[in-house]
C-alpha cells in the first residue's frame, strides 16, 4: 500500500495541472490528472488511444469544458490573468468553410486580443498577419476564400493564425491530421522555430511513430496520466503497453511472426 | 370570468363528454389529432426534420387559396374542405420539395432554406388571399380560418375524417417503428443493412405531412407544428426506449387535445388550437422538472450526489495512502492539492463523520474500521480500473466509471477475477 | 413622377426601412445558422407586443420596444435553459418555446380584441402597409411642404428609422467581433471575447427589428426580410463586407420594386392593390430564385455552362493530339467516331482546317497546341512517377487525364513552402 506520490508542482511551469477530474454526463472522462510542463520551451506531445480524453484535457485547461475538480495554473496564475498569452489551434472539422473570409482575414483574427473590443483592424495588423502567412508559405494565397484552399493549406492558415497570436503557450489539437508527409515536416519546422523563440507547444498527436523524432517530451494519457517526461526517458514499450494495452503488443507479435517466417 | 362555478361545471361536463354533440365532436377530433401528432412528431423530431413541418404548414396557404379558386370554377358557392385540403397538400409538398432542392446548393443551409420557403410561400398565399377577398364575389369567410384554425366549426364529416386519418396514421407509425427508428438513429447504418432509406424517409415525412394537412382546419397552420414538437419533447423526458417514447408522446398529445378542447369550449372567446398547445406546454414543463432521471430536479440532484461521492472517495483514499489519522491543519494541507476550500473540506469531513467513516477525537481525524474497509475497497476499485485500462485499452474508455461503487457493477465477475490475477502477477501499476 | 404617387411615399419608405434593417441582421443570422432563431423570435415577440399594447393602452413606441426586449430576452434565455438543463436539442427547444409563446400571443389577441377593437389578429400576420398611405398628399412631389410632411409621417416610420439606425451602428461597431464570434466561437472564447454577449445583443436587435416591422409587414414576412436578401447576396460574393453591401442593395431594390408591383399589377384588371407585404416577399423570393440560377459565381446555370466549356476544351485538345499522333504514325484517323460539334469548335478555334469534306488537317496553330499538350503530359508523367510514387505502368493513364490541366499546378511559384514546390496533389 505505497502512498501515491504526487509530483511537486512548480510555480514557474508554463502549464501546471493539479489533480484534474473531468466528468461529462454520468462518467468521468479524465481522472486525477497531474502534470507539470518543463520550464524551458519544449515541444510536448499528448498521445493515447481514442476516447482517452486528449482533446478533453486541452479543453478543460482552457475552460472550454467544466472541471469536476482540480486546478490549472499557468506560471502560477489562473487562466483569466494570462489569456492573451495562450494560443489554441482546434481540430479542423469544427470550421465552417463556406464562411466568407479570406486566409488573411482568418490570420488577422489571431490579433484581435491585442486590439480589444470595438477597435477595427489596422494596416499594421494586416501586415503582421501577412508576415505570418509568409512564414507558413501562403503569402500569395492571402486573398483566397478559405474553401478554395486544399486541406494542407487550410491547416497552415490556422497555424499562421496561431503565430499571429504571439502567445507563450500553445495548445494544438491534431494539427497533423490529414496532411501529407511533406507538409507535416514543414509544419514541424515552424513549430521548432516557435520553440526557439521561447514558446512551449503542447500537441495532441495521433501518430506514435513520429513522436520520438519530432517531440521533446511526451504525455501518455488514457483517462489518467500513465507516464510523462522527456521522450528519451519514457518512450518505451512498457509505457506503450500500459497506455495502448494488448493491441499494440498483438501487432508487435504479429510483426515478429511475419519477420520470423520471412527469415526462414 | 363572470361565474367561476359555472365555468367549472361547464368544464367538467365537456370533459366527460356530457355537454352535447358539438363539444363531443370537437373533443374527438382534437384528441385523435393530438395522439397522431405525438407519435408522428416523435419521428420527425428524431430525424431532425421537425421544423420542416413548420415550412410545410406555412406553405399550404397558397394551395388552400388556389384550391378554393379552382373549386369556384367548378361551381362551389363557398369554401369547401376537400378542394382546400387537396390544394393545401399540393403546395405543402411543393414547399418541402423546394427545401430539399435548395439545400443541395453549397451556399444555402437547411435552416435558411426552411425560412426562405416558409416565408415566400406564405407571402404568395397572402397575396392570393387578398386578391380573392377583394375581387371574388362569393363568400370567403372560411378561408382565413385556416391560419388560426376553427375547431368548433368542424362538421361531423370533418371530425370523422380527421379522427379516422389520425388513428390510421398513428397505427401505421407504430407498426413501422422499427424501420423508422433505425433510419432516425443512423441512416447510413440502416442503408447498409438493406433498408431503402429514401423510401422510408418519404413515407415518414409523408405521414407527417398528412397529419399536418388534416390538422390545419382544426388548429390552424401556424400552430400545427407545435402539435408535432411539444408532446414529443415531453415524451422524451420520460424514457429512452423508442416504443415507450412513442406511446407517451401519443398519450400526452391526446390528453392535451382532450383537455385543451374542453377548456377552450368552456371559456368564451378562446380559440381551440392555442389552448391545446398551452396544455401540452404545461405538461412539458411539468415533465421537464419532475421526470425521473431525465428531469431537471432528478438529474441535478444525482449529479450533485455523484460529485459529493467522488470527493468522499478521494478523501478516503488520501487517508489510506498517508497516515490513518491527521490533524485538522494537516488535513487542509493534504487536500489543498485538489483545490478544495476550507469550508468544502469541513462539510466533507462532517458528511464522512455522519456515515461513520471517520471520527474526530483529541483534535485528530482518523478512519474508523468501516471507513478503513470502504477506503480499501475504493483503492481496489481504482487499481482494477487502472489494470483494465491497460489490458483493454482500446475499449476501456467506454466502460470505466471511477465513481461506481463496485467494479463488479460494470464488469463481469470473470473479467474482474482475471484483472485481479494480472494485478498479482504483473508489475505494479 | 406619376409612377410613384406621393401618397405611396410612406409605405414605400417603410418597406425600405424594414428590409434594409432586417437584412443587416439577417446576414449574421444566416452565417451563424440561426435563421430559425429569426423565425422563433418573430413568433415569440407576439405576446410581448400584445402585452405591451394591453398594458400601455396604445401603440406607444416605447412600450412596444420594451415588450420586444423582454420577449427577446426571455426567448433566448429559455431556449438556452432548455438546452443546457433539459438536455434538449436546440431546434426542438426553439420549436417548443416559440409554439408556446405564439399560442399565448394568439390568446392575448383574441381576448384583447373584444376590448381593443383595432388589435386585429390578421394584421399581425401580414401587417398593414396600406394604412400608411398618405391620403392628404399633394398631387406632386414639389408641392410637399415640410411642416405638413412631418405631421403626416406615421409613428411607425419613426420607430423604423430608429431601428435601422441602431442596427447599423451595431453592425459597424461590432463588425470585427461579430465576424470572429460567428466564424470561430472557440477561438473567440480563448481570446477573451464573450460570444454569449454578442449573441444576446444580436438576438435583442432581431427582436427590436421584428417588432418595429410588425406593423408594416407582419410577423411571418419579417422572416423573409431577414433571410431572403441576405441569402441572395451570399450567392454573389465571397467576402463578408461585400455580402452585407450587396444584401442592402438587394433589400432596397426588392422593397421598392415589390411595393410598386403591388400597386401596378392590379391595374391589369382594375382591382384593388395587392397586399404589399406579400408582394414584396414574393418578389424577393423571385429575385433569389433567379440568382440561384444565374449568379456569375455560384449560379446553377453558370456552373453548368462552365462545366460544358471545360468538357469542350478537353474534347478539342484530345482531337488535336490524336490527329497529331496519327500523322506521325500514319494510321488512318477515325473521323466517324468524333462528334461533329467538337470538330466544328476546333475549326472555329483555328486548330484544324477542312480540306476535303469529312477530312481535316492540323493547322500550324493546331500543331503547336498538340505539342504543348503532349509536353504537359510528359511533365505530369515524370512528376507522378518521381514525386508521387505512382507505378510506371499506372502513370500514363493518370497523366492522360491530367494533361489538360496547366503547368501552373506543377510549378507553383507562389507556394514555395520549405523552399520546394508544394505537391499539387493537394489540388487533386
Amino acid at each position: 500500500m505505497s502512498p501515491i506520490q504526487r509530483p511537486e508542482h512548480s510555480t514557474n511551469s508554463p502549464l501546471s495541472i493539479h489533480a484534474m477530474t473531468v466528468a461529462y454526463d454520468r462518467k468521468p472522462v479524465l481522472w486525477d490528472v497531474d502534470y507539470d510542463a518543463p520550464e524551458d520551451p519544449q515541444l510536448i506531445a499528448i498521445v493515447g488511444p481514442n476516447g482517452a480524453g486528449k482533446s478533453t484535457l486541452i479543453k478543460a485547461c482552457l475552460g472550454l469544458v467544466p472541471r469536476a475538480s482540480g486546478l490549472v495554473a499557468f506560471r502560477g496564475k489562473p487562466l483569466d490573468a494570462v489569456r492573451s498569452t495562450i494560443g489554441y489551434v482546434p481540430q479542423r472539422e469544427s470550421v465552417d468553410w463556406e464562411f466568407p473570409v479570406t486566409a488573411l482575414d482568418v490570420v488577422c483574427m489571431g490579433r484581435y486580443r491585442k486590439l480589444g473590443w470595438f477597435r477595427p483592424v489596422r494596416k499594421k495588423d494586416r501586415d503582421a498577419a501577412l508576415l505570418c502567412l509568409d512564414r507558413v508559405g501562403l503569402a500569395d494565397l492571402a486573398d483566397r476564400q478559405i474553401r478554395q484552399l486544399s486541406g494542407g493549406q487550410q491547416q497552415r492558415v490556422f497555424l499562421a493564425r496561431a503565430l499571429a497570436q504571439e502567445a507563450d503557450l500553445y495548445f494544438m489539437d491534431e494539427p497533423f491530421a490529414g496532411v501529407d508527409a511533406a507538409t507535416e515536416q514543414a509544419i514541424l519546422g515552424v513549430l521548432r522555430e516557435m520553440k526557439r523563440e521561447g514558446r512551449t507547444i503542447i500537441v495532441v498527436h495521433h501518430d506514435l511513430q513520429t513522436v520520438p523524432s519530432s517531440f521533446d517530451e511526451v504525455i501518455f494519457l488514457n483517462m489518467r496520466v500513465v507516464d510523462s517526461g522527456p521522450v528519451a526517458d519514457v518512450f518505451h514499450e512498457d509505457n506503450l503497453r500500459k497506455t495502448y494495452g494488448g493491441r499494440l503488443t498483438m501487432l508487435a507479435e504479429a510483426a515478429e511472426a511475419v519477420a520470423r517466417s520471412e527469415r526462414r | 370570468m363572470d361565474d367561476p362555478v359555472n365555468f367549472w361545471l361547464d368544464f367538467w361536463n365537456v370533459l366527460t363528454l356530457q355537454s352535447g354533440y358539438n363539444a363531443t365532436l370537437v373533443i374527438l377530433g382534437t384528441t385523435s389529432l393530438g395522439f397522431a401528432s405525438g407519435i408522428v412528431g416523435t419521428f420527425a423530431v428524431l430525424r431532425r426534420r421537425a421544423l420542416m413541418a413548420d415550412a410545410l404548414g406555412h406553405a399550404t396557404l397558397p394551395g388552400v387559396v388556389g384550391g378554393f379558386l379552382i373549386s369556384l370554377i367548378f361551381g362551389a358557392t363557398g369554401p369547401e374542405i376537400l378542394p382546400l385540403l387537396v390544394g393545401g397538400a399540393c403546395s405543402g409538398f411543393l414547399g418541402i420539395w423546394a427545401v430539399q432542392c435548395l439545400v443541395r446548393h453549397p451556399r444555402v443551409r437547411e435552416d435558411a432554406a426552411i425560412g426562405l420557403v416558409l416565408s415566400t410561400f406564405f407571402g404568395l398565399g397572402i397575396v392570393l388571399l387578398s386578391v380573392v377577398q377583394t375581387s371574388v364575389s362569393t363568400q370567403t369567410a372560411g378561408l382565413d380560418s385556416y391560419i388560426y384554425g376553427q375547431a368548433s366549426s368542424m362538421t361531423r364529416v370533418d371530425v370523422l375524417t380527421l379522427a379516422g386519418i389520425s388513428v390510421l396514421v398513428g397505427l401505421i407509425s407504430i407498426l413501422l417503428r422499427n424501420p423508422f427508428g433505425q433510419v432516425c438513429f443512423d441512416a447510413d447504418f440502416a442503408a447498409t443493412t438493406g433498408w431503402s432509406v429514401d423510401r422510408i424517409d418519404l413515407l415518414m415525412m409523408g405521414l407527417v405531412a398528412v397529419v399536418c394537412v388534416v390538422g390545419i382546419p382544426a388548429v390552424g397552420l401556424m400552430l400545427v407544428v407545435a402539435f408535432l414538437i411539444v408532446p414529443c419533447a415531453a415524451g422524451r423526458l420520460w424514457s429512452t426506449r423508442l416504443f415507450d417514447v412513442l406511446m407517451i408522446s401519443g398519450l400526452i398529445g391526446g390528453i392535451s387535445g382532450w383537455f385543451g378542447a374542453a377548456l377552450s369550449s368552456s371559456l368564451p372567446n378562446l380559440p381551440t388550437g392555442p389552448v391545446i398547445v398551452l396544455v401540452a406546454g404545461a405538461i412539458f414543463l411539468l415533465s421537464l422538472f419532475l421526470a425521473p432521471r431525465r428531469g431537471i430536479i432528478s438529474s441535478q440532484w444525482s449529479a450533485y450526489r455523484r460529485n459529493q461521492r467522488i470527493a468522499e472517495d478521494h478523501a478516503l483514499e488520501h487517508f489510506i495512502d498517508h497516515e490513518d489519522s491527521v490533524s485538522t491543519d494537516g488535513l487542509i494541507k493534504l487536500f489543498s492539492v485538489r483545490g478544495w476550500s476550507a469550508r468544502k473540506i469541513n462539510r466533507l469531513m462532517r458528511r464522512l463523520q455522519a456515515k461513520h467513516f471517520v471520527e474526530f477525537s483529541s483534535s485528530v481525524w482518523s478512519l474508523t474500521p468501516t471507513g478503513r474497509s470502504r477506503g480499501l475497497t475504493i483503492q481496489r476499485n481504482h487499481r482494477l480500473w487502472t489494470q483494465y485500462l491497460i489490458s483493454h485499452a482500446d475499449v476501456a474508455a467506454n466502460h470505466v466509471d471511477w465513481s461506481v461503487d463496485q467494479v463488479e457493477h460494470v464488469l463481469s465477475e470473470d473479467l474482474v477475477a482475471q484483472l485481479e490475477d494480472q494485478l498479482q502477477l504483473g508489475s505494479t501499476p | 413622377m406619376s409612377l410613384i404617387p406621393a401618397l405611396d411615399l410612406f409605405p414605400l419608405f417603410a418597406s425600405v426601412l424594414v428590409l434594409v434593417g432586417c437584412t443587416l441582421l439577417g446576414n449574421f443570422l444566416i452565417l451563424r445558422r440561426q435563421s430559425l432563431m429569426g423565425d422563433a423570435l418573430s413568433h415569440t415577440v407576439l405576446p410581448g407586443v400584445v402585452g405591451a399594447y394591453l398594458v400601455f393602452g396604445s401603440r406607444d413606441p416605447f412600450g412596444l420596444f420594451l415588450g420586444a426586449l423582454i420577449a427577446g430576452l426571455l426567448t433566448v434565455a429559455s431556449i438556452e435553459a432548455l438546452r443546457r438543463y433539459g438536455r434538449i436539442e436546440s431546434n426542438t427547444a426553439m420549436g417548443v418555446v416559440f409554439s408556446i409563446a405564439f399560442a399565448v400571443g394568439v390568446i392575448l389577441i383574441r381576448v384583447g380584441h373584444t376590448d381593443h377593437v383595432d388589435l386585429d389578429p390578421n394584421c399581425v400576420l401580414y401587417g398593414q402597409l396600406e394604412l400608411m398611405v398618405w391620403f392628404d398628399a399633394p398631387a406632386s412631389f414639389f408641392d410637399i411642404d415640410s411642416t405638413n410632411f412631418f405631421y403626416a409621417v406615421p409613428s411607425s416610420i419613426w420607430s423604423l428609422l430608429i431601428m435601422v439606425l441602431l442596427v447599423a451602428i451595431f453592425v459597424v461597431v461590432f463588425f470585427k467581433e461579430l465576424r470572429l464570434v460567428s466564424f470561430d466561437p472557440g477561438l473567440a472564447h480563448t481570446l477573451g471575447f464573450s460570444s454569449g454577449v454578442v449573441n444576446i445583443l444580436l438576438m435583442l436587435l432581431v427582436s427590436v427589428a421584428t417588432v418595429a416591422s410588425f406593423e408594416a409587414v407582419g410577423s411571418v414576412l419579417v422572416i423573409a426580410a431577414l433571410l431572403v436578401p441576405a441569402s441572395t447576396a451570399r450567392l454573389f460574393t465571397d467576402r463578408l463586407k461585400s455580402q452585407i453591401l450587396v444584401s442592402v442593395l438587394v433589400a432596397f431594390g426588392c422593397a421598392v420594386l415589390g411595393y410598386l408591383l403591388s400597386t401596378w399589377i392590379p391595374l391589369l384588371w382594375q382591382g384593388e392593390s395587392l397586399k404589399a407585404s406579400g408582394t414584396i416577399t414574393v418578389f424577393s423570393g423571385f429575385v433569389f430564385a433567379v440568382s440561384l440560377f444565374f449568379s456569375p459565381r455560384h449560379g446553377y446555370w453558370t456552373q453548368r455552362i462552365r462545366a460544358r466549356q471545360l468538357a469542350d476544351q478537353v474534347a478539342v485538345e484530345d482531337v488535336v493530339v490524336l490527329l497529331h499522333t496519327s500523322h506521325e504514325t500514319s494510321t488512318s484517323f477515325p473521323w466517324s467516331t468524333i462528334d461533329p460539334r467538337v470538330l466544328g469548335l476546333a475549326t472555329q478555334q483555328g486548330l484544324i482546317q477542312s480540306t476535303t469534306p469529312g477530312q481535316y488537317l492540323l493547322s500550324d496553330v493546331g500543331r503547336s497546341v498538340a505539342l504543348e499538350v503532349q509536353g504537359r503530359r510528359n511533365r505530369w508523367l515524370v512528376y507522378l512517377v518521381n514525386e508521387v510514387g505512382l507505378a510506371p505502368d499506372h502513370a500514363p493513364g493518370t497523366a492522360e487525364h491530367l494533361e489538360h490541366f496547366g503547368d501552373d499546378l506543377l510549378q507553383k511559384p507562389s507556394d514555395t513552402f520549405g523552399k520546394r514546390s508544394s505537391p499539387p496533389g493537394d489540388f487533386l
